[in-house]
């Protein structure tokens, strides 16, 4: 191991980074058997019910419709890319034409988009009639 | 301005015509979109080709992105055989998408938006938009992988592979955050000064930050041990996506690889061999291992592909040692293995047109008695895929490893030849399988059409591709291929 670069200043490191992973993996293990050999194994029907902060646990009395994801997600799209408008709005006499036309051609991908999901029927809520 | 945009307008094109496609996708009316997509695509490639030969290296934009895009007689190579790739794929598989229902308008925006993202990434010139036009690609083709929806397997397949892959995706943008807090850009020219500008021991964290990108890079072309996906999910795409990601896909990633390792990180190349050389050996027996245990012509295809991956991976080696003639036999073997996995799975794809079956090694039984031109065709794609002389497969390899020899690499050449005689097993089993069994059902024939003609062709490719040079001397030979790649790999230094 002649090639083993002991005189590195961060060779104390690695050795204690390594044996911080050995002295980790060797408590969790050691925690987990001695947890599994001495808990009290108990499952009594209260202690297994779902906690709630006082209240009855409630059931979602519906499903809720995977359009809501959708609607999120359309909104997160359309939404987000304002982010962008603002700082080309502060800078607009800075960008000139040419950010003028930029901005138009990323608009225009996003009608793109727009029109794509309006046509797909993305933007209708199907399931409530 | 203008001339930049000419050169950009094969990429405009293919972006707008994937938007006119994706709009036109909700519309009834009877609509080849398949020919469109290919006409489409069949501009953009005729516009690249008016290119070809011309040495030419631009920055597009440079005012405005900086030298994140570059035009070069190397994308220029690269976007062809892309573009070609698509066509070819989209036309083999004619047959295919009317046979099933569920190919409409926005498989071929996205198939044109994957196109899209592996053009861009053949010339990108800088790590993160290399990510994005890797997150292009990819992720139209997690879409792609999962677009029969109704079929399990193709929906685990798609689940599969966006898990591992983003996160591959994400170890890329790790590997980017070291490599720019080691040198303070992603722009591949100013790390390539950096890397000239200082001694060699102290690119520690480069390092560090470039075997990241490496493991993306390794991950998206299946090499072991990254390969976890590649059978299951080029089994659970259809198969005209299983082709775009075998062979198309490849060519885009090897652009990226061949740009970052070949240009930029070469002076590095001592610390890249190592790895790379492991990864062979690796790649090379797990490969086969997988490939030998198929019973599927459609899995043992994937597996296979994992062993030619691992065959560039040795020219991959070969350059960083030194010996940068080898990157020529990458792009050679890139064509080579288009032409001959695109024609078996062409095959593969026009019997599942004509006759709804999973195609297993038993299925083939008297397949040479039932289909004999069909057989004919698959034994010389197998042959080619085998590497076995007068096919273009052989003269792949004979480049890849007489690139190795030359760089001293005599053990993974070693190893590459005996993989490659293992890998007759599994592709001889097939052949054996169509000719040694009697059947039961009488002949078969199918006329010309796009299919059929173009498996052909495929076929005819893969002889001339091994015998063309001694048999039509006034017709471009395979010398023409090496000398144009040759010629594309100068505009990179």
């Amino acid at each position: 191991m002649d090639h083993m670069n002991v005189a590195n200043p961060y060779f104390g490191v690695f050795v204690l980074f390594v044996l911080t992973f050995g002295a980790f993996f060797a408590t969790t293990v050691i925690a987990r058997l001695a947890s599994r050999a001495m808990a009290a194994k108990d499952t009594e029907k209260l202690k297994l019910t779902v906690y709630e902060c006082g209240p009855e646990v409630t059931k979602q009395p519906n499903r809720i419709s995977p359009q809501f994801y959708l609607f999120a997600l359309l909104f997160l799209l359309f939404d987000v890319e304002i982010v962008f408008m603002f700082p080309w709005a502060i800078d607009f006499k800075l960008l000139g034409w040419f950010g003028f036309v930029e901005m138009m051609l990323f608009i225009l991908l996003l009608a793109v988009g727009f029109i794509y999901a309006w046509k797909k029927g993305a933007l209708e809520w199907h399931n409530i009639k | 301005m203008i001339y930049e945009l000419f050169l950009i307008l094969p990429m405009m094109l293919i972006v707008l015509g994937a938007l006119m496609l994706m709009l036109l996708s909700h519309r009834e009316a009877p609509l080849n979109r398949n020919m469109l997509s290919v006409l489409i695509l069949a501009l953009a490639f005729g516009l690249t080709l008016s290119r070809l030969g011309e040495a030419h290296s631009v920055f597009v934009f440079e005012a405005i992105f900086g030298r994140s895009f570059i035009v070069d007689s190397f994308s220029t190579l690269f976007d062809l055989m892309i573009l070609g790739g698509a066509m070819l794929t989209l036309l083999i598989n004619h047959d295919y998408f009317k046979s099933r229902h569920y190919f409409d308008g926005d498989f071929f925006a996205l198939v044109l938006f994957a196109v899209f993202g592996m053009m861009a990434l053949s010339h990108a010139h800088e790590l993160i938009s290399a990510f994005i036009s890797l997150e292009i690609a990819s992720l139209s083709i997690y879409a792609l992988v999962g677009y029969n929806s109704d079929n399990p397997k193709s929906r685990e397949a798609m689940m599969k592979y966006v898990v591992l892959g983003s996160l591959a995706g994400a170890l890329f943008m790790l590997g980017l955050a070291l490599i720019y807090g080691a040198t303070g850009s992603t722009e591949l020219g100013a790390i390539a000064a950096h890397i000239a500008a200082h001694p060699q021991d102290a690119h520690t964290m480069l390092i560090i930050g470039g075997f990241f990108v490496m493991v993306t890079l390794f991950f998206k072309i299946g090499a072991v041990p990254f390969h976890a996906w590649v059978v299951d999910v080029y089994h659970g795409a259809p198969l005209p996506v299983t082709m775009l990601m075998a062979s198309t896909f490849k060519i885009a990633l090897f652009a990226v690889i061949l740009r970052i390792y070949l240009g930029d990180f070469a002076a590095l190349g001592d610390f890249w061999s190592l790895p790379l050389q492991i990864l062979c050996v690796l790649t090379l027996i797990g490969g086969s291992f997988l490939a030998l245990s198929q019973s599927n012509i459609k899995r043992m295809l994937a597996g296979s592909s994992v062993v030619h991956a691992g065959y560039m991976l040795i020219a991959l080696n070969a350059i960083t040692l030194g010996n940068f003639n080898a990157s020529e036999s990458i792009l050679f073997y890139l064509m080579s293995y288009f032409i001959s996995s695109v024609g078996a799975f062409g095959i593969l794809s026009f019997l599942a047109a004509h006759e709804h079956k999973q195609l297993t090694f038993e299925d083939f039984k008297g397949f040479g008695y039932s289909h004999p031109y069909l057989a004919a065709m698959m034994s010389i794609f197998m042959l080619s895929l085998a590497g076995f002389p007068s096919t273009i497969g052989f003269l792949g390899k004979f480049y890849i490893f007489t690139g190795a020899i030359e760089a001293g690499q005599i053990a993974l050449a070693a190893l590459g030849i005996f993989v490659a005689f293992v890998s007759i097993f599994y592709y001889f089993r097939l052949i054996a399988t169509m000719y040694f069994y009697d059947t039961p059902k009488t002949e078969q024939h199918f006329g010309f059409d796009t299919t059929t003609v173009l498996i052909l062709l495929m076929a005819i490719l893969s002889i001339w591709g091994g015998i063309g040079t001694a048999l039509l001397p006034y017709l471009p030979t395979p010398d023409a291929l090496i000398e144009l790649s040759r010629h594309a790999i100068t505009s990179l230094d």
